[in-house]
């Protein structure tokens, strides 16, 4: 849950970009790094990486401030994606606020997805996070590659979740603001209905939009 | 001895980070205690509390710090009061200000510019910075460390529990496992010696229902003969009784006229009486019956001979035996089996004896000629052959029966293996010859075409030595 410390007109957000390995994850918060102005954004920090994998996890600080004076810090992680790293998974897991699930278009990777969804789940329920009322956003990436599969496809399956699902290419910079925003707006109203953010401490939705990239890169 | 809490109850490495983690006091002291002797670095909380004093007692940083507070992108700020001056930098973590480094010119000494002071306080932040940089990422990562291997500690420990659980569990078992299995071993050893007693006493009341057949027969004809015998004699014997009363009549000197007649009355007594019972034939006929009893009982006393022979005692004893014996005596005992169209023929060569226990080598032929007689059923051909080599005596059998389904070659040997119905043999006929072959230190093999018979082939090494090597080999 969120670090919330009211006295100090301060508040955590913990964001989580899930998803099986070399799903594009790293990539998504490199775009969003990009995109953001100077102020607001700090370093993406990158651990020791092996390859193009993740071994520890990647953290993007975001700041805002509210008009009541509130400073509000998301702060965006990426998890190891390889099978073996469960446990650090779990540990990146713990506490979020708000999951992005990055999915890997291929036809070759369905498998993978489940896998990883299906571990997403469990692990949630082994950190105590309530994954039904968990902000959790499916992202399909790596739209422009061409084996990949269809949208009707991806749709037909994963619209009964009711889940938010978003096509993208984090690679090219299409769609990662629109995951982002989604996860941003879902993120509000989960912890407004937990602890009154608008009515009792003045921060309102569009202070959360404040957090967005102005325009998504072409 | 450290406790499970001890490694579950790590702080969580995403946790938000305090000044005194990232930027710990020794270090401050480490960098900032002496810079060149005319500064002096102080290091305040984001709401101008003092952190890190340099150790000069005064109060070595402007009061309004922390009053107005300062943006975490402004860069290093130059105040003055009086003849002190400072410039004074954030220290950013995360994009905020988390406290201030203040650097104080020794007032004595107005060598340094403005200028330079300003430079050296941004200077220093930055070399802060780095730092408090480092120690977020080692702080982070260390702490992520620990909590995946409390985590990783938890679940083997878990595990290891669950497995010593049942690695106690398995121990036990395991132990009454070993006295189960002797004991079940030991049920099967006795239930099997009981089978192959129940074998052989089948086999010996198989021999028996024959050998019953076998003794009926004569035994039925010499009591028949005995019979008619019976009821001969008793007419010869009163036939010689009437003889006996003419003899008297002859003899007694003090009869008259009635004597006379009296003894033609007897003769014709006599004469009536060796009509009525055929005199003649009955003479004939009765050393006819007694040849035919007395070849009728020398034929029972061979068939216990035989019987004798096969069923030997000397089981605990071996002797120097001729196959060829064997082979007879068997075929003696197995003649139930045998119809006209039946042919036999032997091969029998000029074999050499071989030492091994009678009883036994008997079972062996009597199991294999008796499935060559079964498997020919009314009519066909049994040849049975013996031949030498220079090592060993070999016995073949060889019939024109039914043969072996390929798919039963290879079981035939084993115990209790049985194609014929239940009640009619319970498989160990073979399993015995094997047995026995193999404990002589020989061999029993088997060719068969299913519609064309079976050909056994038993190869017994002649000599003592010959036989233990090959035994030997064997094992």
């Amino acid at each position: 849950m969120a670090e919330w410390i009211p006295e100090s007109k301060k508040m955590v957000i913990k964001l989580v970009y899930y998803g099986p390995a070399l799903s594009g994850k790293t990539t998504n918060l490199m775009r969003l790094h990009d995109m953001m102005a100077g102020d607001s954004c700090g370093e993406l920090m990158t651990f020791e990486t092996k390859g193009d994998r993740t071994l520890f996890f990647d953290l993007l600080p975001l700041l805002i401030r509210s008009e009541s004076g509130f400073n509000i810090k998301f702060k965006l992680y990426t998890v190891p994606g390889q099978v073996a790293h469960d446990a650090t998974r779990k540990a990146v897991l713990s506490r979020a606020d708000g999951v992005v699930f990055v999915a890997d278009s291929q036809n070759s990777q369905a498998v993978s997805n489940f896998e990883s969804f299906d571990n997403l789940e469990k692990n949630a329920g082994r950190v105590g996070l309530d994954f039904d009322h968990l902000p959790l956003v499916i992202q399909f990436n790596k739209r422009d590659l061409s084996d990949i599969v269809s949208e009707t496809d991806v749709l037909q399956r994963w619209q009964p979740t009711g889940l938010p699902i978003i096509f993208s290419s984090a690679l090219k910079g299409q769609g990662v603001r629109a995951t982002f925003s989604c996860l941003i707006e879902q993120t509000y109203h989960h912890l407004d209905t937990l602890y009154g953010l608008n009515a009792r401490y003045g921060i309102r939705s569009d202070h959360f939009s404040t957090v967005l990239p102005d325009l998504e890169q072409p | 001895m450290t406790t499970d809490s001890d490694h579950l109850h790590v702080a969580p490495f995403d946790r938000e980070y305090e000044l005194a983690e990232l930027f710990p006091e020794p270090l401050a002291r480490q960098l900032l205690a002496t810079i060149d002797g005319q500064l002096t670095a102080t290091i305040l909380y984001s709401d101008g509390q003092a952190y890190f004093n340099g150790g000069t007692g005064k109060p070595a940083y402007p009061s309004c710090i922390g009053q107005h507070g300062m943006g975490p992108a402004d860069g290093p700020t130059l105040i003055v009061e009086g003849n002190r001056r400072w410039a004074v930098a954030a220290l950013i973590h995360e994009l905020e200000a988390i406290g201030f480094l203040v650097l104080e010119a020794d007032a004595q000494s107005m060598a340094m510019t403005d200028e330079a002071l300003l430079c050296m306080g941004g200077f220093i932040a930055r070399v802060i910075n780095r730092c408090i940089d480092l120690n977020y990422r080692n702080q982070m990562t260390a702490g992520l460390h620990g909590q995946v291997v409390a985590d990783s500690y938890a679940r083997l420990k878990a595990k290891a529990d669950q497995l010593a659980r049942s690695e106690e569990k398995y121990r036990r078992l395991a132990e009454n496992l070993e006295i189960e299995v002797k004991r079940q071993t030991q049920a099967i050893e006795a239930a099997q010696l009981r089978m192959l007693q129940q074998e052989k006493m089948a086999a010996i009341g198989q021999l028996a229902a024959g050998m019953a057949h076998e003794i009926n027969n004569p035994v039925g004809f010499v009591i028949s003969n005995l019979s008619t015998l019976k009821t001969t004699t008793q007419e010869m014997m009163s036939l010689i009784a009437h003889y006996r009363k003419l003899a008297e009549l002859l003899t007694d000197h003090s009869t008259g006229k009635q004597t006379v007649i009296q003894i033609k009355g007897q003769l014709a007594t006599i004469d009536r009486l060796i009509e009525t019972m055929d005199l003649d034939f009955v003479i004939e006929d009765t050393t006819n019956l007694i040849d035919e009893s007395l070849d009728g009982a020398k034929r029972v006393k061979i068939i216990v001979q035989n019987l004798k022979d096969f069923t030997h005692p000397s089981i605990e004893t071996a002797e120097s035996v001729d196959f060829n014996d064997c082979l007879e005596t068997t075929l003696a005992i197995l003649s139930s089996y045998m119809t006209p169209q039946i042919r036999i023929t032997r091969l029998y060569g000029d074999i050499h004896r071989v030492t091994c226990h009678l009883r036994e080598i008997n079972q062996v032929f009597f199991n294999i000629l008796k499935n060559a007689f079964q498997a020919v059923g009314d009519q066909g051909e049994i040849t049975i052959q013996t031949s030498k080599d220079d090592n060993a005596v070999i016995v073949s059998i060889i019939d024109t029966g039914c043969g072996i389904a390929e798919k039963h070659l290879g079981s035939i040997f084993d115990p209790f293996f049985t194609t014929r119905e239940v009640g009619s043999g319970i498989g160990l006929g073979l399993f015995h010859a094997y047995h026995t072959i193999h404990t002589l230190g020989g061999s029993i093999g088997v060719e068969s075409r299913p519609g064309s018979g079976s050909t056994f082939t038993i190869r017994v090494p002649r000599t003592e030595s010959a036989r233990k090597n090959a035994v030997r080999q064997a094992s």
